[in-house]
């Protein structure tokens, strides 16, 4: 048997081969000069449960508008057109992988990890400022999506992993790379490629045990780093491990954070992730 | 302090600021109802007040909490936070801040249950 390529395992991912239709449709009209806000608004209309699921977001402490958003076209000028693309990627990866069954790991654990993990990474880089938050979430939100891949695609193979992570007390995802030669990292680098993302999105998935190894967006897998290590201290939800991954020092030097921060960060964490989990995780 | 025990009447000891350090309020500001909802409409969860001693913890009063837990159960709060950090070396400060937090949260945890037992 030929050993399993991170791209040979994507490739066997036939449900998942492109993003949404409504995520491309958006993303052409938003990167469209000549479009407007109308064009915009009606894309989103279409789809109620999206539209829902964005006024419900507009309207919660995480946007902390002072009066209350009532139409889909004033949610886009609140949250910015650039911004609502990432929630929408965010909302239809999660409407992707929604029906599927859970065998070696509870779906619901994994989505609560990830939102948690992409709540974090937007506080982060509330704290310092960055200009556009949303795409930090959207990086939080798919940084474990390469192990949702391979246990929907390899789960006996995924089971070896954890109980070889157990009995030898590594990070899953360092028994992930001792068994298969890769691990979900790789993977999930390799799907936003697939799905032509953003390149900063690749190398932050990419590199979120390993963030110095990011060559162009250390800042982006330096967040991404910090924010899993917090969602998994408080072990809000689980991708599948049962520890905190090792904490790259370098990471947070890069952030240019100070250690008082770090109660701020974990509030702001708590207060957001029970109305994020409700808002993208309600039927 | 808390922003959950301010109350009208107090005197702010330092600047408040948001996340990102916009101000919010000044220093020296006599605090009215209308500052408590902005305060908490921008997450700030603790302030300096002019006339208080010493620091508060601003994470709840899990000090105080601890105190009331079995032994079993700060045992098993241990347990929990040396099987979650396994992996991780304990020595940057900023671990040593996270772990105290996580303590911290653990602890309120129990402190519940037994409540509701």
């Amino acid at each position: 048997m030929t050993p399993m390529t991170v791209e040979g395992l994507i490739a066997r991912c036939h449900a998942i081969t492109s993003l949404p239709l409504i995520y491309q449709r958006l993303d052409e009209a938003i990167n469209d000069p000549y479009s407007d806000l109308s064009r915009i608004a009606a894309i989103l209309s279409e789809d109620s449960a999206l539209s829902a699921r964005l006024l419900r977001l507009a309207n919660s402490a995480m946007f902390s508008f002072p009066s209350r958003v009532e139409t889909v076209s004033r949610a886009i000028t609140i949250v910015g057109t650039k911004q609502l693309r990432d929630l929408v990627l965010a909302t239809s990866v999660i409407e992707l992988f929604r029906d599927i069954p859970q065998e070696v790991v509870s779906m619901e654990s994994f989505w609560r990890h990830s939102i948690a993990t992409g709540i974090c990474a937007r506080v982060i880089a509330t704290c310092r400022r960055e200009a556009n938050v949303e795409r930090f979430y959207v990086l939080g939100l798919l940084h474990d999506i390469g192990r949702l891949i391979i246990y929907l695609q390899l789960p006996e193979a995924f089971g070896r992993a954890i109980g070889l992570a157990a009995e030898k007390r590594l990070p899953l995802y360092q028994a992930e790379r001792e068994l298969f030669g890769f691990d979900h990292a790789a993977v999930g680098q390799e799907l936003m490629r697939k799905w032509k993302l953003p390149a900063a999105l690749q190398e932050g998935v990419g590199c979120h045990h390993a963030p110095q190894l990011a060559a162009r967006y250390p800042e982006d897998a330096a967040t991404v780093h910090i924010a899993d290590i917090v969602a998994n201290a408080f072990r809000m939800g689980s991708s599948g491990g049962s520890t905190v991954p090792p904490f790259v020092e370098q990471a947070w030097e890069r952030l240019g954070l100070t250690v008082d921060q770090l109660p701020l960060i974990a509030e702001q964490l708590a207060l957001h992730y029970r109305v994020a989990v409700d808002i993208f995780m309600e039927h | 302090m808390s922003t959950n025990k301010l109350q009208p009447g107090m005197v702010l000891g330092a600047d408040v600021k948001d996340l990102s350090g916009r101000l919010l309020l000044n220093a020296g500001t006599e605090v009215q109802q209308q500052h408590l909802k902005v305060l908490r409409t921008w997450g700030v969860s603790g302030v300096e007040v002019v006339g208080e001693g010493g620091e508060e913890p601003a994470v709840g009063d899990s000090h105080t909490v601890a105190a009331a837990l079995s032994p079993e159960a700060l045992t098993a709060i241990e347990g929990e936070i040396e099987k979650r950090f396994v992996a991780v070396t304990l020595s940057h400060p900023v671990m040593v801040a996270l772990v105290a937090l996580v303590r911290d949260d653990l602890t309120m945890h129990y402190f519940d249950e037994a409540l509701f037992k």
